[in-house]
């Protein structure tokens, strides 16, 4: 027990590093959502008043997911479950108890299905190594493959296509095993590990003609990866024991895959300081290659590892036992690993597990939290993130006075992995467009920021913000008005003097032709000014006639250049209508 | 107001003693027996009216002509028609307007010859015909009104049927317009040269 606390067991962090590493470990997730998940996490094990954990899957060449994981009772307690699903990851059936001794302990079952569909499922309790094939649409009984020592664990099971099957699990006194059934001929139960070099951990794989065991293996204090391997011939001898890498670092669960060409592929978590780092590793020929991170550094345990078509699926566990943040993985296709990401979903886990279906499409994720099992699939075709496209553009001219027509150009945008396909503009003054080239009328001035939104074939966007400034002539200063009454013999009217003074802001920016003249009743907005009338540039006044007894005028007057601009048609800074004191009434 | 009454009473009362004093002094009304007048005249006409001035300034020529006829005892009756034209500018901002006045008087004269004088003295009506045109408005239009009228034909010699007149006259004429009370009428001094048949 006390080796199983070592393993299983980590001290909890405080509280404020749980919450760092729970942020970072969220902007992982945020920033990686390459992948897919089909809907939410199933429960499969539905069973609140047990203990379920420690789930181990698997999928049959029809394509079926097969699951098992222990019920646990009491602390001491329990059995080997078993459901199954349709290959999209539904119609789970009841779990089916497959042992009946009551001492199935956490950690100690695994399944794996041969080319026909059989099913091979392995456990341990406490005095031995038990084996229960599926098998012509039925379960047969239990066998018992091992026995004697004290304390099974990690018992795995690998079996081949035509349906040879290799074990591997490891005793308290630090000795790994296997045995192997070939040809429907039992070998006898062999110590592969180093005798005097305290082993454990186990994982099997069986290739097309070679099967690879690794463990950990303690020298020196430390515990490192080693491995060795036969080939699938009937008593085979193992290979000499190997560390997959040689360095002063501490090792903990490796798993091992054979893809179809007999390439090992091992994952493992390495210790550095604390926290640890999945690391990979894969067989060159003459050696294994050096370990590539899977995983950021941080607390992690139980990595696993699924081969499907070359391609390669990991996950793990991060975070305390019993109390993770949640499953993470990672995938390989064509030797390029996608990066980390989370299952959604996932918090409150320990143990996980991983397989994928037979054309590789699908991964399925396993896992125990907070006392039930839970599934999920993933479409993962392409490992490969889309890369969203880079908008860029240019537009002409950078400046002017409003009106001001702008050409702006998409052209230098592209997706680095596809092609875009709409170029959405926000001009920034309300008005939007789209199009690679788009012509666009600003009808006001200010600093207007220019948004480009590219969307690639993928759906990612890629966006550039730019600004324009959009200059205005300056409306004449002082403006102001005055009214007068005119008079002949029989008649009178009132005369409206409006006057100005040059404004020499607009000497920097164009050469007035003209000022024009506009008027609106008193209290209407400034949408109701009206042209009355236009002068020279040199003419600083202008007398309006139209005028009724009766009428209350706001004026206003506004600076035009050569090319037709015009100052905007703003409120003047004030002046009196003829009805105010400035009246000036000649005759009376 | 009370000003301008009393200066009108003042140019009656000037009129008539002027008229007591010609009629008070004639010896003989032989020298000027007649059928009647064609008269040319031509005179100064200036309106009462205060906006006339600020428009048109002071007043102008005023031409005409008239034509009387001898009724009975040293009264004859009259028919006169003249014509006033004035330009000016409007008062702000001083833009062309042009004015016309034709006043048409029918009236009776009363008149005693003296030497070589014979003067007289008359009332009226009159029918102003009056057109202004400017940019704030054109109107055409005529009002009615009286007048008083004196003065005197001069003999030039014995048997010449051509006579000179010297006249006064003043008119009364008020018209509204735009809701203004316009007084056309004004004082009108000339003279004129008489046929007599």
């Amino acid at each position: 027990m006390e080796e199983r606390n070592v393993e299983f067991l980590e001290p909890s962090l405080q509280a404020s590093k749980m919450m760092r590493i729970r942020v970072i470990l969220l902007a992982v997730f945020l920033a990686l959502p390459f992948y897919i998940f089909s809907g939410e996490a199933i429960n499969i094990s539905d069973s609140p008043g047990w203990e379920s954990i420690a789930p181990r899957i698997t999928v049959d060449p029809n394509g079926y997911i097969h699951v098992v994981w222990v019920e646990r009772y009491s602390e001491a307690k329990g059995d080997v479950f078993y459901s199954r699903a349709s290959p999209d990851g539904t119609g789970w059936s009841d779990p089916l108890k497959l042992s009946s001794v009551n001492t199935v302990d956490a950690a100690t079952c695994s399944i794996d299905a041969d080319g026909s569909g059989r099913l091979y499922v392995l456990w341990s309790d406490s005095n031995s190594v038990r084996l229960r094939i599926f098998s012509g649409g039925k379960w047969n009984s239990s066998i018992q493959v091992a026995s004697g020592a004290t304390n099974y664990f990690h018992t795995k099971v690998a079996a081949s296509p035509d349906g040879d099957i290799y074990l591997v699990w490891w005793t308290e006194n630090g000795r790994v095993y296997s045995r192997s059934r070939v040809n429907g001929s039992w070998e006898s139960t062999k110590q592969i590990s180093v005798s005097g070099r305290r082993s454990k951990v186990p994982d099997i794989a069986v290739g097309n003609n070679v099967v690879y065991a690794c463990w950990v293996e303690k020298s020196g204090g430390l515990y490192r990866t080693v491995y060795s391997k036969r080939n699938r011939n009937y008593n085979s001898s193992w290979s000499s024991v190997k560390r997959v890498i040689n360095n002063d670092l501490d090792h903990q669960n490796p798993t091992v895959e054979l893809d179809s060409n007999d390439v090992a592929h091992i994952v493992w978590t390495t210790w550095i300081e604390g926290p640890r780092i999945v690391h990979y590793s894969y067989w060159k020929g003459t050696s294994f290659s050096s370990p590539e991170a899977l995983s950021g550094k941080r607390m992690i345990h139980y990595p696993s590892l699924c081969e499907r078509k070359n391609n390669l699926f990991a996950c793990w566990q991060v975070g305390s036992y019993a109390n993770g943040i949640g499953i993470y993985y990672n995938m390989s296709q064509n030797g390029e690993w996608s990066g980390e990401a989370a299952v959604p979903q996932s918090s409150g886990s320990t143990l996980s597990d991983v397989a994928a279906s037979p054309d590789a499409e699908l991964a399925y994720f396993v896992w125990d939290s907070r006392g039930e099992i839970y599934f999920c699939s993933l479409q993962g075709e392409s490992p490969s993130p889309n890369i969203p496209p880079v908008a860029k553009f240019s537009f002409s001219p950078h400046t002017g006075l409003f009106p001001l027509k702008v050409t702006f150009n998409a052209s230098a945008s592209y997706d680095p992995d596809g092609t875009i396909v709409s170029y959405n503009w926000d001009f920034g003054d309300g008005g939007s467009g789209s199009g690679k080239n788009i012509h666009y009328i600003y009808q006001t001035w200010g600093s207007f920021p220019i948004t480009l939104s590219v969307v690639d074939n993928d759906g990612a966007v890629g966006t550039k913000v730019s600004s324009i400034e959009i200059l205005r002539l300056f409306q004449p200063l002082n403006i102001r008005y005055e009214s007068f009454i005119d008079e002949s013999l029989f008649f009178s009217r009132v005369i409206i003097e409006i006057y100005w003074d040059r404004n020499p802001k607009n000497d920097e920016i164009a050469e007035i032709a003209f000022y024009r003249i506009y008027k609106k009743r008193l209290g209407e907005s400034n949408a109701f000014y009206r042209y009355i009338g236009e002068v020279n540039s040199d003419v600083f006044n202008f007398r309006d006639k139209d005028v009724e007894e009766d009428d209350q005028f706001v004026y206003t007057v506004t600076s035009v250049d050569n090319a037709g601009h015009e100052s905007p048609i703003v409120e003047s800074t004030g002046g009196a209508t003829h009805n105010e004191k400035s009246d000036k009434e000649i005759l009376k | 107001m009370r000003k301008t009454r009393s200066h009108r009473r003042k140019g009656w009362l000037f009129v008539f003693s002027l008229a007591i004093f010609i009629f008070g002094f004639s010896s003989s009304s032989l020298a000027f027996k007649r059928q009647g007048t064609f008269e040319l005249s031509i005179g100064n006409y200036s309106l009462t009216e205060p906006r006339f001035e600020a428009v048109y300034q002071k007043g102008g020529m005023i031409e005409g002509i008239a034509l009387s006829v001898f009724f009975i005892h040293d009264f004859d009756f009259f028919f006169e028609m003249k014509g006033f034209y004035k330009s000016g500018e409007l008062t702000y901002t001083k833009e062309n307007t042009h004015f016309l006045l034709v006043p048409v008087s029918l009236g009776v004269r009363y008149s005693r010859p003296w030497r070589f004088l014979c003067p007289y003295i008359g009332l009226g009506i009159d029918y102003i015909f009056y057109m202004e045109t400017n940019p704030i408005q054109s109107i055409v239009n005529y009002t009615r009104g009286f007048h008083l009228r004196g003065g005197s034909y001069i003999r030039i010699a014995e048997n010449v049927p051509i006579w000179l007149n010297i006249r006064l006259k003043y008119t009364t004429a008020k018209t509204e317009e735009n809701d203004l009370e316009i007084q056309l009428g004004g004082f009108e001094y000339g003279a004129g040269l008489v046929f007599v048949f």
